[in-house]
């Protein structure tokens, strides 16, 4: 019978960098070390509750702490979402603007995390029709058929510093080409490393449609993406 | 298990999320199954390569842009009026020095151009840095004045000159204004700063 492994991926584990301290850092390692047990169990033990409390208050320095926290997963994320840095830094900042502004709705079901994820997949969504709206108006549909990815574009895998923006650049346009729901759903998980149980709290979608979501995803941006695969 | 079924559970396999129960059953279902063997080999070639893409950079000041455009919601206001400054806060943070900044910036231009046209009670013009605002100042308008070609008046009281000079084939009030006695000695004072 082949195996099929129930451990964790030997794939390396992104490291972030905190400028907010080592202490914030150890605390969402922990929650992050979490594994699928734990979110089998449903346990919720949100690291952020405390700044939360205090910026709810109107503690703009907790609010601060949560900006600088979160910060680099939104930024990366709203750049994989929209693929455009200007406007991967406008969709992070209109999050965190609305986060403050919604903070007295946030009861804390969910993580703070999952929240500001859900955030910004809204603002990411609404730049994006916004953005698609003026491409109609523009009738730019030729442009875009001619910007489509080819698989010429894509470099050849080569793992040294210098191709690394290309490599990034590749991937983003491929996720351009994603259906906005299935890309939500790859983001979250490979880039963004959340679980599925985030994932599902973040698009409102049941856990097994987020599965199939993800794998649909990975099988197209395999076809897209094969020059970079080396399997 | 059917090639659909399988589906939702090789995502999970190929990120080793997959519990113990539907692992056995997917097994099953890989043995007898060449295209969901290789699909799976696809899903694990995927993540690694998404997993790996490198991250975008935050923008140098993010957070600070962030904080300077937060609506004022009045939680703000509520809470230091209820429990004071909270635990740690600096005495900046108290004062709530960024809305001060924003709200502060007009007056500190005001001041910034008054000082550049050197007006204000000082005698002492020569010997502040209004001085070498009105060096910047007066370059420009002799720059302006000269459609962008630039003079060599000579070192000595070089600006009075320059007046006097267009002067006489202009009859623009704006230089009549600036010939007019000046009691500071603002602009020959900036004159010998400059120099």
């Amino acid at each position: 019978m082949l195996a099929v492994t129930t451990e964790g991926p030997a794939l390396p584990v992104k490291q972030r960098v905190n400028p907010g301290g080592a202490a914030v850092g150890a605390d969402i390692a922990a929650v992050e070390r979490a594994g699928p047990a734990d979110e089998a169990r449903g346990a919720v033990l949100d690291p952020d509750r405390t700044a939360v409390d205090d910026a709810r208050a109107g503690d703009t320095g907790a609010f601060e702490t949560l900006v600088v926290r979160y910060q680099a997963r939104i930024v990366n994320y709203a750049s994989a979402m929209v693929q455009d840095a200007g406007a991967a830094e406008d969709v992070a900042q209109e999050t965190f603007v609305r986060a403050w502004r919604g903070l007295e709705r946030f009861r804390g079901e969910s993580s703070f995390k999952t929240w500001v994820y859900r955030i910004a997949t809204n603002v990411a969504r609404t730049h994006l029709d916004r953005r698609a709206r003026h491409a109609r108006i523009a009738d730019r549909s030729l442009d875009d058929e001619n910007e489509a990815l080819q698989a010429g574009d894509v470099p050849s895998a080569a793992p040294d510093a210098e191709t690394s923006l290309v490599t990034r650049e590749a991937i983003d346009r491929a996720l351009a080409e994603l259906p906005e729901e299935l890309r939500v759903a790859l983001v979250l998980r490979d880039v963004e490393g959340l679980d599925y149980k985030e994932i599902a709290g973040v698009t409102g979608t049941p856990m097994g449609t987020v599965e199939s979501r993800i794998f649909r995803a990975r099988r197209h941006m395999r076809t897209l993406l094969r020059p970079l695969v080396t399997t | 298990m059917t090639c659909q079924q399988a589906e939702p559970l090789l995502a999970r396999a190929a990120d080793g999320t997959l519990d113990a129960d539907r692992s056995a059953a997917l097994a099953l279902h890989l043995d007898a199954c060449a295209d969901c063997r290789d699909a799976l080999d696809a899903q694990r070639a995927m993540r690694h390569l998404l997993v790996a893409r490198p991250e975008t950079p935050v923008p140098l000041g993010f957070a600070t842009r962030v904080m300077a455009n937060l609506p004022d919601t009045g939680r703000a206001t509520w809470a230091r009026a209820v429990s004071g400054p909270a635990a740690g806060a600096g005495w900046l943070e108290t004062l709530n020095w960024r809305a001060w900044t924003l709200r502060l910036a007009p007056v500190a231009g005001a001041l910034f151009v008054g000082a550049a046209l050197g007006l204000g009670p000082s005698t002492e013009a020569a010997e502040t840095g209004a001085a070498v605002y009105s060096d910047v100042v007066t370059a420009w308008m002799i720059e302006e004045a000269t459609d962008g070609e630039v003079r060599d008046l000579g070192p000595a009281d070089s600006l009075t000159r320059f007046w006097e000079d267009t002067a006489e084939t202009t009859e623009d009030p704006l230089i009549d204004i600036l010939l007019a006695p000046d009691p500071q000695g603002t602009f020959s004072g900036a004159d010998e700063a400059g120099r």
